[in-house]
């Protein structure tokens, strides 16, 4: 009945779009062809969760609610040869001729336009096939051509043609240790430019903080996309559990704005994950309630690199899942409360939720991460992940101060002034949170 | 006042887990004393032995220490499996708590459907009991407790790590009512030892053994009773060498976690497909009989040379993953050097290694490292002769037919029709005209047209001909004092 449709955009999208769905489909028991696991009569974690990411055809065959869209074929190729071809119906994957080179204006100006209305047209087809759409996910990264030209001008016309449907990203912040291009800070700021008003609330997935995870804490000496894509699917899944089977909280689309989002530019949480670990360690490492909801709060698990403890919590949810009783939980978040490393604004009168999703963690097959019996992933927005906006913005203000690289979006047609538009409008993002962040009131003497 | 008694297990505030190994007076305290053999040897502080007088001996040396009966460390409180499931699962009603960050209430959501879903055990498909205390699965053993452990009947997961268990004879009650049971983990219980392990077979497919130290002939016993296993850990046990040879695996285990132990050989099963051997003492000296391993560990050992991996390489023929980081070998290169040239020695694809050190494979990494070995075996950096990868790669040929191979010339002989032989050095880039060149002067100025040279006697079918004049001798790969037929046209 609540539909949601994920759109995969660009080469990173793709595959992250890929890792999701092969999890989501060892999640809910389903095969690589689209069929049920042998021994199921239906697909795990209820029919109602379920069926907002996957219809069912005719045949009892299972379709993702899914669109892949890249500008160059090499990525959609793979998913068309690969073992998951047959879960998808050709019309989900589209893929043009020409790429956008790492180039925003390529995406979303000359290259991206031509391919728009065809992307548009099959996104009408999927939303016809739904009851009730309750709005899209995006996956898409900042810093490629594709992801960030032609994923800005979709997320614009999904607002125009799908007003009042949510719309939420999930957006992979460019990272030096596995960076394609230099070019990946303008791509970055134009495309959050274009977006901040048309998303209504983005998860950041910083490459660089994945990466040190992967080599931290998985042992991974020398991490590939497909390292961080199969980490980054699982976090994503975690994010997206209370929408597909039982639970309790951010069970749709539109409470994960209210619930996290206060001010409409003020759209991006942070994502933190508890436990990464990988199998050889898991004979050692107790992974009980308490320590893995204290893990969430240390900047080594968090899905960007920012300090929470130089910031404030406008709001925080903790969403475990699988194998937990109440009183542990309420045991660790008393825990978590004695240590002061949580400061919640003060004029925000909700600020601290925890809910429960009762289906464990599925590893997967191939992946580094051991297998858990609980995990828990938290939300929360933190005035801190404003220092990822200032450190992409020092690197666009080097090149820029030179107009190093401009003439390559110039060519395409992009005038200079949205670049100074753009770097504006960051600079003023950057000025909200510090705003959002000082209390409305004189400190209090008050425990914490 | 808190009885101990030998064999009992204790815990500290701080989770440290130990058996009490000694009970009794020493000359120091005026309370009796605890001599205690702590599971993580980094809490002992000795032998057992308090000046010169030996109280108890630590199975693991260094890990044995002494507290007063009277500390306020131990925690007092066991108690029961069933005890454990009816305070957390069944007598549990729901109270808001009423946390308080600032000001502002910490709201819960869908925590009464969770104490309420809970509270029927037949939902329940996988229990996390670690560190709970549990020393024993009857409170008193009646009926209603043994109910409640049927109900559980769909449980499949179960994890009982770092419990206080003194008897396996407890698993086995659990084994024996939890029939739909597939992975049973009991890392971290030090199990006193029943001679008579009941008559069963079990399900459990996957079995977690981690620090129980079981010696080798219990633990095969016990491994009796589990025909279906699949998968089974016996990580941190202390196993050396010649224990493990000892180990019968049943038939069905396709993975195996051995490590955190004292090998230093890779040990070889039958049937085997998955075998972990991180941070085990391992030198590879010789090559393995049995090569079906499919993913090996070897993270933390002793691998100090290249010339190790190639006696991997070679033996190791259905390798797909493969993780050998954290060696000796590699610490004095960058992650980059040591990835390329692991690259460069194995079979690397999709139907062969197709995982290193934790990350698949390209086919674009795959092709660059072979091109970068490729330029070191040219510049004599790397040697191609130990690996077979490397020696097929580059057609190399056994050594012993190749002596001259250091030196740029070879020794030819001539053999004349009837009229007998001479022989002569030349350089292998020499050109077969000028090899011609040096037949014509030796038959007094012949023309060279008016005879050819054959790399075999005119008897043998496949006679090569020097023909192209304008090739090296080398090309036609002759050999160190091979013999040249000159016939006459």
């Amino acid at each position: 009945m609540r539909e949601v449709i994920s759109i995969n955009v660009g080469q990173a999208g793709c595959q992250i779009g890929n890792a999701c769905w092969e999890l989501y489909s060892q999640e809910h028991g389903i095969n690589p062809d689209g069929y049920l696991q042998e021994g199921l009569d239906r697909p795990k974690g209820g029919e109602e969760g379920f069926s907002t990411f996957f219809s069912e055809t005719g045949s009892g065959k299972y379709v993702p609610r899914a669109l892949y869209v890249d500008l160059e074929p090499n990525v959609i190729d793979e998913v068309r040869t690969g073992v998951y071809k047959d879960l998808f119906h050709p019309e989900q994957l589209i893929a043009g001729k020409e790429d956008a080179a790492n180039n925003y204006a390529r995406g979303h100006y000359t290259v991206g336009r031509e391919i728009l209305d065809d992307v548009l047209d099959r996104i009408r087809r999927m939303s016809d096939q739904c009851d009730g759409l309750q709005g899209f996910l995006f996956t898409h990264s900042l810093g490629g051509g594709t992801g960030s030209g032609l994923g800005s001008l979709l997320l614009e016309q999904l607002s125009l043609d799908y007003g009042k449907k949510s719309k939420l990203e999930f957006a992979v912040y460019p990272a030096p240790q596995v960076s394609t291009s230099v070019v990946e800070p303008y791509n970055t700021v134009l495309t959050t430019h274009t977006t901040l008003e048309h998303a209504d609330c983005t998860f950041m997935v910083d490459n660089e903080a994945i990466y040190d995870m992967c080599r931290r804490n998985l042992d991974i000496s020398r991490p590939n996309f497909s390292s961080l894509n199969n980490l980054i699917a699982q976090v994503v899944s975690s994010v997206t559990a209370s929408l597909r089977f039982d639970g309790s909280l951010n069970v749709d689309l539109n409470e994960f704005q209210t619930n996290l989002v206060p001010y409409p530019r003020i759209h991006f949480p942070l994502v933190s994950y508890a436990p990464v670990f990988s199998k050889t360690r898991a004979n050692h490492e107790a992974n009980s309630v308490s320590e893995i909801t204290q893990s969430c709060f240390e900047p080594g698990n968090q899905m960007v690199k920012c300090d929470p403890r130089s910031g404030k919590y406008m709001a925080t949810c903790l969403l475990y899942r699988g194998d937990v009783v109440t009183r542990d939980v309420q045991t660790a978040v008393a825990q978590a409360k004695s240590k002061k490393t949580v400061q919640l604004v003060d004029w925000c009168p909700t600020g601290f939720k925890i809910g429960i999703c009762y289906q464990p963690p599925t590893a997967i097959i191939g992946s580094e991460l051991a297998s858990a019996s609980r995990a828990v992933c938290m939300l929360s927005n933190t005035t801190a992940i404003a220092e990822a906006w200032r450190r992409i913005d020092r690197k666009f203000d080097l090149m820029y101060s030179k107009r190093a690289f401009v003439h390559w979006y110039v060519g395409e047609g992009m005038e200079e002034g949205e670049f100074t538009e753009a770097r504006e409008d960051l600079a003023a993002l950057e000025r909200d949170y510090i705003e959002v962040g000082t209390d409305s009131f004189p400190e209090e003497e008050e425990e914490y | 006042m808190v009885q101990f008694h030998i064999n009992e297990r204790i815990i500290t505030d701080k989770k440290q887990i130990g058996t009490i190994k000694y009970v009794g007076p020493i000359p120091q305290w005026n309370v009796i004393a605890l001599g205690v053999e702590w599971d993580d040897p980094k809490n002992g502080k000795n032998n057992g032995i308090l000046n010169g007088i030996h109280y108890f001996k630590p199975r693991v040396p260094q890990s044995g220490s002494f507290i007063k009966s009277t500390s306020k460390k131990i925690e007092s409180t066991k108690i029961s499996f069933v005890g454990v499931i009816s305070n957390e699962y069944l007598n549990t009603k729901y109270e808001q708590s009423d946390i308080k960050f600032g000001r502002k209430n910490v709201q819960e959501f869908g925590w009464q459907e969770l104490n309420e879903k809970q509270s029927n055990l037949e939902n329940l498909k996988s229990l996390t009991l670690d560190y709970k205390f549990i020393s024993k699965i009857f409170e008193i053993n009646n009926d209603e407790e043994i109910q409640m452990l049927k109900s559980l009947s769909k449980l499949e997961n179960l994890e009982l790590s770092c419990n206080l268990f003194e008897d396996i004879k407890e698993v086995w009650i659990l084994l024996d009512c939890l029939t739909s049971l597939k992975t049973l983990n009991i890392n971290g219980n030090r199990f006193g030892i029943t001679e008579n392990l009941p008559n069963m077979n079990s399900h459990v497919t996957s079995l977690h053994l981690a620090s129980c130290i079981i010696d080798i002939p219990y633990l095969n016993k016990l491994l009796n009773k589990f025909p279906n296993l699949q998968n089974l850990n016996i990580a941190n046990n202390h196993y050396n060498d010649s224990e493990i040879l000892k180990l019968k695996l049943p038939n069905n285990i396709t993975k195996l976690d051995l490590s955190g132990n004292t090998l230093n050989n890779i040990p070889e099963f039958e049937n085997l497909k998955n075998l972990n051997l991180a941070n085990n003492n391992i030198m590879v000296s010789k090559l393995l009989v049995s090569n079906k391993y499919e993913a090996l560990d070897l993270r933390g050992n002793k691998i100090s040379s290249w010339t190790e991996i190639d006696l991997l390489s070679n033996c190791l023929q259905s390798l797909k993953e493969f993780r050998v980081n954290h060696n000796p070998l590699f610490d004095i290169m960058t992650i980059d050097e040591m990835t390329v040239q692991l690259i460069g020695r194995f079979r690397c694809g999709l139907n062969d290694l197709y995982k290193l050190n934790g990350s698949f494979l390209t086919e674009d990494e795959i092709e660059n490292a072979n091109l970068y070995i490729n330029s070191k075996i040219q510049g004599g950096e790397i040697k191609v002769n130990n690996n077979l990868k490397l020696q097929k790669q580059f057609n190399y040929k056994n050594p012993k037919l190749h002596d001259s191979h250091d030196f740029p010339w070879l020794n030819l002989n001539f053999v004349l029709p009837e009229t007998g032989t001479f022989n002569e050095k030349f350089l292998k880039t020499t050109s077969v005209l000028k090899l011609k060149g040096y037949v014509s002067r030796k038959l007094n100025n012949l023309s060279i047209l008016k005879f050819e040279i054959q790399s075999k006697s005119n008897d043998d079918i496949n006679n090569h001909r020097l023909e192209n004049n304008l090739s090296t001798i080398k090309d036609y790969s002759l050999e160190n004092n091979q013999t040249l037929y000159i016939n006459f046209v």
